[in-house]
């Protein structure tokens, strides 16, 4: 016997006549390849449904942290300074009975100014301060509002000659602005996402 | 020696108020206050008789360096700010000395 009998390997050597192929070797070796790309197409299901229940787990875990955070800001942080912040812009409307005079002379305009300071100086200790230490940039938002706000009043109660007692001049030059900026603080806070 | 800084100089014609960052920077470049704060042992500012309001706005940025430098303690001992009109300075320089050292630190009051 020899060697190619003896390990029964004629079937791999002998060279096969392409005529000899018949439908049913054709439709085996179609067999072979459709299952090949089955199994490429489960393992690839496979993997891109772990990698999917991965992201949605991670994307539900940090909703779920801005959500504590979220509600830990309002709770800890709006919810019981709001009323300071209620306080500061009705404080700085009471102007309007601090302004005696059609002619504010510098005795009364140093003392609103340093009212007006004054106010915004307690803004910060009990309103914003407490922003500081949960986001940096919502605190210096406030706080450059703050600033535009107060720097106009005083500059409107030291540099005009307008008449304040009068209530159209004093809601167009004061009180306006003063409602302005709430609305916008007010704004800020609500459009927060905790980020 | 000491510098003197008049802000008469850098007012803006007929206004009685020193207000706003943008102002701020500019009497600090335009005052050399920076320079004069290595150069000089004191620092005397002069503050024009009839303002009537210097807001911690305009204070933070026109002192911004030299608080940093000195630090608030030496900052105190080596710039003098003098007044002899009615308004006062000193709450709102303080509002702005401590504001610019929380800038630096984090919460500092």
């Amino acid at each position: 016997m020899d060697f190619q009998n003896r390990f029964n390997i004629n079937f791999f050597v002998q060279s096969k006549d392409v005529t000899d192929f018949k439908l049913s070797d054709i439709s085996d070796l179609a067999q072979v390849f459709i299952a090949l790309i089955n199994i490429c197409l489960v393992i690839y299901i496979f993997r891109f449904e772990i990698k999917k229940t991965k992201d949605a787990k991670a994307d539900e875990e940090i909703k779920n942290i801005t959500s504590v955070r979220l509600q830990g800001f309002k709770d800890f942080i709006i919810t019981p300074n709001f009323i300071h912040l209620q306080d500061f812009f009705n404080n700085l409307l009471t102007l309007k009975q601090k302004i005696t005079s059609s002619q504010i002379d510098e005795l009364l305009s140093i003392e609103l100014n340093s009212f007006i300071k004054s106010e915004v100086s307690k803004f910060r200790v009990n309103f914003n301060d407490a922003i500081l230490n949960v986001n940096r940039n919502l605190f210096d938002t406030i706080k450059s509002k703050i600033e535009f706000l107060s720097d106009n009043l005083v500059t409107v109660i030291s540099d005009s000659n307008l008449d304040l007692t009068d209530s159209d001049l004093f809601a167009t030059h004061i009180a306006f602005q003063i409602n302005y900026t709430k609305n916008e603080i007010v704004a800020l806070l609500i459009m927060y996402k905790g980020d | 020696m000491e510098a003197i800084i008049d802000l008469s100089v850098f007012r803006t014609p007929g206004s009685k108020v020193f207000t706003g960052r943008d102002r701020g920077i500019f009497v600090r470049n335009n005052s050399k206050i920076d320079e004069l704060v290595s150069s000089s042992d004191h620092i005397e500012i002069l503050v024009p008789d009839d303002i009537r309001s210097i807001n911690p706005s305009f204070l933070e940025e026109f002192l911004i360096n030299v608080v940093q430098k000195l630090g608030k303690n030496n900052f105190y001992k080596n710039v003098f700010f003098k007044t002899s009109g009615r308004y006062k300075i000193e709450e709102d320089l303080q509002e702005a000395v401590d504001s610019i050292l929380r800038e630096e630190n984090g919460l500092s009051k």
